[in-house]
């Protein structure tokens, strides 16, 4: 080759570009082609025609009258809702499966690492059609309904639980506990600086939170804040009322948490065993309980490592709640590919729409990810 | 000179019990109020969940029979898997051809072992080679059959175990130079090649692997001009390989980071080029460290073939939901899942505690 290594590297980066570009016009090429060969309409101009189907749960009030990009957007609202039911769920059980590892208690210690080590070895696929073909397809109908003390029912059709609605003063008061919790964030901050200047505590726990708890009543009172609450009922073969949450939307989450709580505990585990046990001997030696070791000591150490792995556990949640095309749960994929697809045919535009949103998903949690990498980088001690 | 007074000494963990069968329940179930309650509630937990399944799965269920109507019992119906078992394994391939699958299995099964485990050390590159090269070429051929006087069975027939298999092992080592070249190029010092490699990276990384599997199913046959058609089987390997060497260059980039510079300046220094450089002196560094993390890929990918189903194809999971559509079978819809699950679970379970081993082992 040339023994200028710039001009080599100019050549070799030349050939490469042009190599990728003749692939991606032939690509084209052979799609226009194609689309007009088979008369397939495209373009996005069908996102504005009706979409002439309909599904549930819809947190938009979507209908067979609206558009298709509003088919997309509650799609999307859809797979974010579920994504973060169980990314709270899974960081829950994760976090207690974790400790629950490394506990003193052969009995419990052994019982959490049978739980990680069967479900983690198990596709999610298999669990989640476990869940809702064998599990939930065996519940009794809406009649035979297992009950919980008659305000929360379980069957075939789904789990029906009493809801909340608030009529008035909702904004009032909502407005005022994030006063509330701003007010103690700055106070926290300020007694914790406080303290590492003078080293003596300001109390102010009893003051601030019974002051904080008033006010937030007074604001209730003033503006007649309500609650309704209304319960299901069982109507001729159906329940009325309530909340309803479908049994794909059980299922989903279900198999998602208990799948992912598998991974999360051994993310957890291994940040937890990260931590040198000089640390847990120091805190032992300077008389903290065990619970406070771990809540003061432990658990910030870990967290350092714990966070980025759980964050792409996040990420791999979010991506996971498509495998719901299979049990019909309409999330982002399987309205796009299905109804959406078998109406339009326009697959390019739809899988690009798809991919799209799950990008700028991933994108932005890639972002956060590095940000933390900074910050544990400049604040590191070691 | 006097005995020393052990009056004042500290009490030993267990009391008068330590070292007994009682002394370690003492400490470990029961020691403190907290702890007891927890044992109490884990054998509460035990208590209410265990008996029924087993009494499901064993006691109650049947073992022996013909067809679906042999099982009356209240338990499992595990006449399931011998009804179908040909069917779970090899999905449609004709009855008569079987021993191809079998002898592409054995085949396998014997190349493993050198490869995995320190025996015939000398030979171990060529069994590497043959495993990761000629093995994926030597089983399609064979399973495909058409050349060489074999009957031909197309790929439409091939399911069960044998589809995921194939697909996992196929696509894994396809999987390797391309996560090698994308792992390489994102490390390029060349400018494109470089943000052409992260672009890629990135943008098959964000996407869920099911959108993946719809591009190589519908949208695929847009981007090949007419009458260039590949069957689905193939254009679903090709995409997953894409998809697994994504996953598989990051970590193959976390080896390569690990390499000490000197390595790199040493092999310039006698003057190798790029890519000698690379296949003499970096690379083979970069796969023993990364070996775990490779089989873990591995693992996952065994498991990922079971998305599969969603597309049509009939893969280990695939094949038990369409038997379960069987009017006969649909009550039986659990033991089919637990039959899959400990398929999976063998396999996942036996590779990871692998490469569990070896991480061990290195150190």
């Amino acid at each position: 080759m040339l023994r200028n290594a710039k001009i080599n590297a100019l050549l070799w980066q030349v050939a490469f570009a042009g190599g990728v570009i003749l692939l991606f016009a032939w690509m084209v090429r052979n799609t226009l082609a194609n689309l007009t060969r088979q008369n397939v309409k495209s373009g996005f101009a069908f996102l504005r025609e009706t979409a002439g189907f309909d599904f549930s749960p819809t947190f938009t009030g979507f209908t067979p009258a609206s558009s298709y990009f509003d088919a997309l957007v509650a799609a999307t609202i859809n797979t974010l809702i579920a994504a973060a039911i169980c990314c709270v769920l899974t960081t829950i059980l994760g976090f207690l499966l974790g400790v629950a590892r490394l506990s003193q208690n052969w009995l419990l210690a052994k019982m959490a690492m049978v739980y990680v080590e069967t479900l983690r070895n198990i596709p999610l696929l298999l669990q989640l059609v476990f869940w809702y073909f064998a599990v939930l397809g065996a519940l009794p109908g809406p009649r035979q309904s297992l009950s919980f003390r008659d305000i929360g029912f379980l069957n075939v059709r789904g789990v029906f639980l009493p809801a909340a609605s608030v009529t008035d003063g909702g904004v009032q008061v909502l407005v005022a506990l994030l006063l509330g919790v701003l007010v103690w964030v700055v106070v926290a901050r300020r007694a914790t600086a406080h303290r590492i200047a003078t080293g003596t505590d300001i109390t102010y726990r009893r003051y601030l939170f019974p002051a904080l708890a008033a006010l937030t009543l007074g604001v209730a009172l003033i503006s007649g804040f309500n609650v309704d609450l209304s319960y299901p009922e069982l109507k001729r073969s159906n329940f009325v009322g309530g909340m309803t949450v479908t049994p794909e939307l059980f299922a989903l989450v279900l198999a998602v948490t208990l799948y992912h709580s598998a991974l999360t505990a051994e993310v957890v585990r291994s940040g937890i065993q990260s931590v040198g046990k000089g640390q847990a001997e120091a805190a032992r030696a300077l008389g903290l309980k065990p619970g406070q070791i771990m809540r003061k000591v432990i658990l910030p150490q870990a967290l350092w490592v714990i966070t980025p792995q759980l964050t792409s556990n996040y990420l791999s949640i979010t991506k996971d709640t498509s495998l719901a095309a299979a049990i019909a749960f309409p999330e982002l994929v399987t309205v796009m590919t299905g109804a959406v697809l078998i109406q339009t045919g326009q697959s390019i535009e739809i899988i690009a729409l798809v991919m799209g949103v799950y990008l700028t998903i991933s994108l932005t949690i890639s972002v956060f990810m590095n940000w933390y990498g900074r910050k544990k980088a400049r604040t590191e001690l070691h | 000179m006097h005995m020393a007074d052990r009056s004042h000494a500290p009490a030993i963990p267990g009391g008068k019990l330590r070292g007994s069968a009682l002394g370690w329940a003492r400490t470990n179930l029961f020691g403190g109020i907290g702890n007891t309650i927890i044992t109490l509630l884990c054998i509460a937990l035990l208590v209410s969940l265990v008996p029924p399944m087993f009494n499901w799965a064993v006691t109650k269920a049947t073992f022996l029979g013909a067809s679906a109507e042999d099982c009356t019992g209240t338990g499992a119906c595990w006449v399931y898997f011998t009804y179908w078992r040909k069917v779970i394994f090899y999905g449609q391939y004709p009855a008569d051809l079987l021993w191809r699958p079998n002898l592409v299995g054995l085949v396998g099964m014997l190349l493993i072992v050198p490869v995995a485990f320190p025996v015939l050390t000398r030979w171990r590159r060529f069994f590497i080679v043959a495993l990761v090269v000629v093995y994926p070429v030597a089983a399609t051929i064979l399973l495909r059959g058409g050349i060489l006087g074999l009957d031909l069975v197309d790929t439409e027939k091939w399911g069960g175990l044998t589809l995921t298999l194939f697909l996992a092992v196929v696509v894994n080592a396809l999987s390797l130079p391309v996560a090698t070249l994308l792992a390489l190029g994102r490390r390029s010092q060349l400018p494109l090649v470089r943000a052409v490699c992260v672009t890629v990276i990135e943008l098959v990384r964000g996407v869920p692997l099911i959108s993946i599997l719809f591009m190589a199913s519908v949208m695929l046959p847009f981007l090949f001009p007419e009458g260039m058609n590949f069957n689905k089987l193939v254009r679903v390997i090709l995409l997953v390989t894409l998809f697994a060497g994504t996953y598989l260059a990051e970590t193959i980039r976390g080896g390569l980071n690990s390499l000490p510079r000197g390595q790199y300046e040493a092999a310039q220094a006698l003057g190798l080029g790029y890519w000698r450089m690379q296949y003499l002196v970096i690379l083979p560094q970069a796969y023993r460290v990364v070996l775990p993390g490779m089989v873990n890929s591995f693992v996952g990918l065994l498991k990922g073939t079971s998305l599969v189903l969603i597309i049509g194809m009939f893969d280990v999971l695939g094949t038990i939901q369409a038997i379960n559509l069987n009017p006969d079978w649909t009550a039986h819809n659990t033991e089919g899942y637990v039959i899959a699950a400990a398929i999976f679970w063998i396999f996942s379970f036996s590779i990871s505690q692998y490469a569990r081993w070896i991480e061990t082992r290195k150190k």
